[in-house]
C-alpha cells in the first residue's frame, strides 16, 4: 500500500518539533516553522436555494461538561478528537478545553462563540447538534483522516445545507 | 489553522460555509469569511451585547444568501 505522502511529511516533522513543544514555555514559533500543510482544495459549494438549515461548528474546544470528557488541552500535540452535543444545551453545561484563548467571555455568555439564540432570532433553523473540536491540534493526519469525516457525517445526518464555522 | 481544513472538507462535501473569525491570515482563501473587530473567544462581540452579536450574525448570513 502506498504511504500517504502528507502523513509521511508530518511524521518526519514530529521528532524535531516535540522537544520544542515540550519546552517551558513551548517554542511554538520554532516548532511550527516547518509544520507541513496539505494543499488546500479551495472548493466552494453552491449556496442553497431553500431556507437555511445551519450546522454550527467551532474550534473552541466546547464540550458538554456534565456528560463528556474535556479535550486533552495540555497535550504537546493537542487533541484531534471532536465532540457532538445537543444544540440546545443550557449555557451552564458548556465548558471549553482549549488553552489558547481566555474563556471568560465564552463562559459568561456562550453567544460570543456559538450564537444559537441570535441565529434563531434571525430566523435561521439550526441543526440538532453543536459540533466542536479544539483548535490546538497538531496531529493533522488523525484530524484529516478520522475527525473531519466524522464531523461531516454528523452535519449531513443532521440535514445541514450550510454551516457556520467559528474558529477560536 | 484547523478551521481551514474543516471548511475545505465541508465545501467539498457540498455544504457551503461561512467562517466568523477574529484573525484574517489563517482564514485567507476560504470562500466566505467575516472578520470581526473583537478578541479571540468573543468572535461575535462582548458577552451580553446582543445587538453586536446580531449584526455579525446578519453579516455572516448574508454571505450564505444565493445571489
Amino acid at each position: 500500500m502506498q504511504p500517504n505522502p502528507y502523513r509521511s511529511a508530518w511524521a518526519a516533522w514530529l521528532p524535531d518539533a516535540l522537544p520544542l513543544l515540550a519546552q517551558n514555555p513551548p517554542d511554538y514559533s520554532a516548532a511550527l516553522r516547518t509544520f507541513p500543510k496539505p494543499e488546500r482544495a479551495g472548493a466552494a459549494a453552491a449556496l442553497p436555494n431553500e431556507p437555511l438549515r445551519l450546522a454550527v461548528l467551532t474550534s473552541s474546544g466546547a464540550y458538554w461538561s456534565r456528560r463528556q470528557a474535556a479535550f486533552a488541552a495540555s497535550s504537546l500535540i493537542g487533541d484531534s478528537t471532536h465532540r457532538v452535543m445537543p444544540i440546545d444545551l443550557p449555557p451552564e453545561e458548556i465548558a471549553f478545553a482549549q488553552e489558547h484563548f481566555d474563556h471568560t467571555a465564552a463562559l459568561a455568555d456562550p453567544e460570543t462563540i456559538v450564537p444559537r439564540a441570535t441565529l434563531r432570532e434571525a430566523g435561521v433553523q439550526l441543526t440538532d447538534h453543536l459540533i466542536s473540536w479544539t483548535g490546538y491540534c497538531l496531529d493533522w493526519p488523525a484530524f484529516i483522516e478520522q475527525t473531519i469525516p466524522q464531523m461531516i457525517a454528523q452535519a449531513r445526518a443532521d440535514g445541514a445545507n450550510a454551516a457556520l464555522v467559528v474558529p477560536v | 489553522m484547523t478551521a481551514g481544513l474543516v471548511v475545505d472538507a465541508l465545501e467539498l462535501a457540498g455544504i457551503p460555509t461561512v467562517c466568523v473569525g477574529v484573525m484574517r491570515k489563517p482564514l485567507e482563501g476560504l470562500p466566505r469569511v467575516v472578520i470581526t473587530p473583537h478578541t479571540r473567544g468573543s468572535n461575535f462581540g462582548p458577552p451580553g451585547d446582543r445587538a453586536e452579536h446580531r449584526r455579525i450574525a446578519d453579516e455572516a448570513l448574508r454571505l450564505l444568501e444565493p445571489h
